[in-house]
């Protein structure tokens, strides 16, 4: 009778066995698109590695990253935690109709004392310029509410904000982006804003009303990089582009090659795993764009990935557009600013990434008299 | 090599059982032998070299010192003094000097993975040869298993000679290999579901009232037991599937009564070490009260430097060691206030776990403060914890108690059958999950293999 009921041992050693062969089987992959990042190679055995011990830690890496059906390992742990009621997942909270609302990143006190320090610097170095400061809340600083907490992001955009000059700020992002609570502002599976909110904040940014636009939808299968990041798959986002009715024509060199380009926009991320990439086909370290704008002024723009479709809305402003992303930009931006003769800067940034990213402060400090 | 990697899991573990199954039954505890070098030997080929040297020199001189007369007390000397000069080399040395010379860079020195656990397995050893308790073994086969087998050898338990001799070339005992497997998914479970969750919560938690205070006591209490009783579990778990049992090493310590009552039910083994070839050889608690706490103040300083050098784990063995000579002084003969008791217990022992996690005298005091803190007794980000990872404390809090074993019992009374069927597709659930929580968490350590 015993022995008949006792069967638990073969499960898990089917359980086991198949995993292994399953994971034996499957071909390596070299970089995994939801996961955004190359994936471990089978290492290779050499003797210091295996004296040492790291060739064993270094398969062991191999085999995380080569599991078998990965992604479906990942999903199930997700849905089981939100099934017992979990409403975060690692940095990610689950906010009302689906949103995916990642954490507002909080600096630590040395950060922000060598944040504020170097922006200040920055704006009495170049005084003379018209210097502006876009610093966009993220997800966490409008739907603050759906996550149980206070406004965090809104507390630290005032409490950075009351170190400068007013009107290095011209505009409140809070209270624009608020305003249009309602409307999708923000994607539910990704980081980013959306081309809406871009609109809006340019609309506000250079006093403009009457501008018309056409409307296009680029993808409706966007699943972006929160929905990556803990596996949630329950939906997916629409990127659109607003394309003013009269449009001024432009081109654009990328990282001071010479190919020019006469759109910003990247068709063949239209379809891709991030069609955010849409415009100007991803980040770069330095974009140029000369415009036929009956306009004398001459913009830097420092910036993260924000930027991206905000840039689209500006073009009519300025006579040229030199775009810098100091996360990929590592030479002396003073020799910029003179060669060009910038008359306008904007920086421009979403608040987790400046309040996390250093390349601003490298950016500064690196700034030769 | 740990048995929460996917290496272990799913390569090494799933081909061992499989082997084990062909090879002939003479041969079955070489192949335990060989297997378990291999195991040993994904940490690095030195680690293994300097593990294979000391079970080569204690076979060869307790060997030697069983066949000595009066003089076997000076080659034990020698034997306890070559172990523990090797285990403090590793453990301590580079402490002491990068702590003397602060200004001089030293090249880090790492303990060899299990150190802390082989050493004091074949201390014992070394020790019940030389009272007489044992007799020396000859089979150089035997003894090398015993020191090298895989599934306690890194951390735990600390077996006996005789209580694993008996056990060597059994046959395959189907019931005990089902009930391995069973263990060992629970126990896996307990690690990657429960203690990594804990310690993931822990990482990004910093708390800012009292209420913070108390939950993070629950998380280092959770965390802690969770790992090293899942650790043990997997452990015992695979022991089982080839055929061995040994002792626990826990007995639901968290509803102990008294302090000293906790650690015989917590890391039961060591506890025994520390008792037989310390505490007793010392005079035990048959001494004048004076001695009595002389005794057990330098038993738990030992047990706090066993698991650290660190001023923090010297500090725990003391605050322990205190508190378990007040009880023994005082509070030997208080019976009833059960759940009090418990309670306090508890409270006491969370407290420690504070020392255990912190070498920062600053971050201690900072949680010990808040826990007096009555200006400010709930914060927003507290508040969330409870309500965003409550399940996971609940689970926590029914783990620790037998009450799911109970209940497994009542019903195993009713209907076996239904019991394995019911049984089997829960650690189905659970082996699943685990899964998924392995991939989703890249690799976490266990807090064990520090010591």
């Amino acid at each position: 009778m015993k022995k008949k009921t006792h069967f638990f041992g073969w499960l898990t050693l089917i359980f086991l066995l198949t995993i292994f062969f399953m994971n034996f089987f499957s071909p390596d992959i070299k970089f995994s698109k939801e996961e955004n990042r190359t994936m471990a190679q089978k290492p290779k055995m050499d003797a210091q590695g295996v004296w040492n011990g790291s060739y064993g830690s270094n398969y062991d890496a191999y085999m995380e990253d080569q599991f078998w059906n990965r992604s479906f390992w990942k999903r199930m742990k997700t849905k089981f935690e939100k099934t017992i009621g979990l409403k975060k997942i690692d940095n990610i909270y689950f906010g009302n109709d689906g949103r995916l609302i990642e954490e507002a990143v909080i600096p630590s006190e040395e950060f922000m004392k060598r944040r504020v320090e170097n922006l200040k610097k920055f704006d009495t170095d170049y005084s003379k310029l018209n210097v502006q400061f876009l610093l966009i809340p993220n997800k966490i600083g409008i739907y603050y509410d759906e996550v149980g907490s206070k406004n965090l992001q809104e507390e630290l955009y005032q409490k950075f904000t009351s170190n400068f000059r007013e009107d290095l700020f011209k505009i409140n992002p809070f209270e624009i982006l608020k305003e249009h609570k309602k409307e999708k502002i923000f994607y539910d599976t990704d980081h980013h804003y959306t081309t809406l909110a871009a609109r809006y904040l340019s609309e506000s940014f250079y006093d403009k009303k009457d501008v018309t636009y056409e409307e296009y939808t680029v993808n409706d299968h966007f699943v972006g990089t929160s929905a990556n990041k803990i596996a949630y798959y329950e939906h997916a986002d629409t990127v659109s582009l607003y394309v003013p009715k009269e449009e001024i024509s432009y081109y654009v060199t990328y990282d001071g090659e010479e190919k020019e380009y006469t759109t910003i926009y990247d068709d063949q991320k239209q379809y891709s795993n991030n069609p955010y990439e849409i415009f100007f086909g991803g980040n770069h370290g330095k974009i140029e764009i000369q415009t036929n704008a009956e306009k004398e002024n001459k913009l830097l723009l420092i910036k993260d990935s924000y930027a991206n479709s905000f840039l689209p809305f500006i073009l009519s402003e300025y006579r040229e557009i030199i775009v810098i992303d100091p996360r990929y930009y590592y030479e002396n931006i003073d020799e910029v600013i003179k060669d060009k003769q910038i008359t306008d800067i904007l920086l421009l940034y979403n608040m987790n990434t400046f309040f996390e990213d250093t390349s601003f402060d490298d950016m500064v400090e690196n700034i030769k008299e | 090599m740990p048995f929460n990697s996917i290496v272990f899991c799913f390569l090494f573990l799933p081909l061992t059982i499989l082997l084990y199954f062909l090879v002939p039954k003479k041969l079955k505890n070489l192949y335990l032998l060989l297997i378990s070098i291999l195991f040993y030997s994904y940490s690095g080929l030195f680690n293994t070299i300097i593990l294979l040297f000391m079970v080569f020199y204690n076979y060869i001189s307790v060997r030697k010192m069983d066949r000595l007369g009066k003089r076997r007390k000076y080659k034990l000397i020698e034997i306890l003094i070559i172990n523990l000069f090797v285990l403090c080399y590793f453990k301590y040395y580079y402490l002491l000097l990068s702590n003397l010379f602060q200004n001089v860079s030293f090249k880090e020195i790492l303990l060899p993975l299990g150190m802390s656990f082989y050493i004091f397995t074949i201390v014992s050893y070394v020790l019940d040869v030389y009272h007489r308790k044992i007799e020396s073994e000859k089979n150089f086969l035997s003894f090398s298993l015993y020191v090298l087998f895989f599934p306690k050898l890194i951390m735990g338990p600390i077996v006996r000679y005789q209580d694993f001799k008996k056990q060597q070339s059994q046959e395959f005992q189907p019931s005990l290999f089902h009930s391995g497997c069973k263990r060992f998914v629970l126990g896996l479970s307990m690690k990657v579901i429960l203690a990594d969750t804990f310690s993931k919560i822990l990482a990004s938690y910093e708390p800012a009232s009292m209420l913070g205070s108390i939950l993070i006591l629950f998380l280092y209490s959770f965390q802690i037991y969770y790992d090293f009783a899942g650790y043990t579990n997997m452990a015992l778990g695979l022991s089982n599937l080839f055929g061995f049992s040994f002792e626990e090493n826990f007995d639901y310590p968290y509803l102990s009564k008294s302090v000293g009552e906790f650690f015989r039910r917590w890391h039961i083994t060591l506890g025994k070490w520390f008792r037989d070839y310390v505490y007793i050889p010392l005079g035990g608690s048959r001494v004048s009260k004076p001695r009595l706490i002389m005794n057990l103040l330098i038993v738990w300083l030992l047990t706090g430097m066993w698991h650290g050098a660190t001023f923090n784990f010297i500090l725990w063995g003391l605050f322990l060691g205190m508190i378990i000579a007040f009880e023994k002084l005082l509070f030997s003969k208080i019976h009833g206030f059960r759940i009090i008791r418990t309670i306090l217990t508890f409270f006491i022992i969370s407290i420690s776990w504070v020392f255990f996690f912190h070498s920062d005298i600053n971050d201690i005091t900072s949680i010990l403060k808040n826990l007096i803190n009555t200006h400010q007794l709930t914060d927003l980000s507290s508040l969330f914890l409870i309500q965003n990872n409550g399940i996971y404390l609940i689970i926590g809090l029914i783990g620790i108690t037998p009450f799911v074993k109970n209940i497994g019992k009542r019903f195993q009374k009713g209907s076996n059958l239904l019991y394995h069927i019911f049984t089997s597709f829960f650690l189905l659930i659970l082996l699943c999950l685990s899964t998924a929580y392995l991939i989703s968490y890249s690799y976490q350590t266990f807090l064990y293999f520090n010591f």
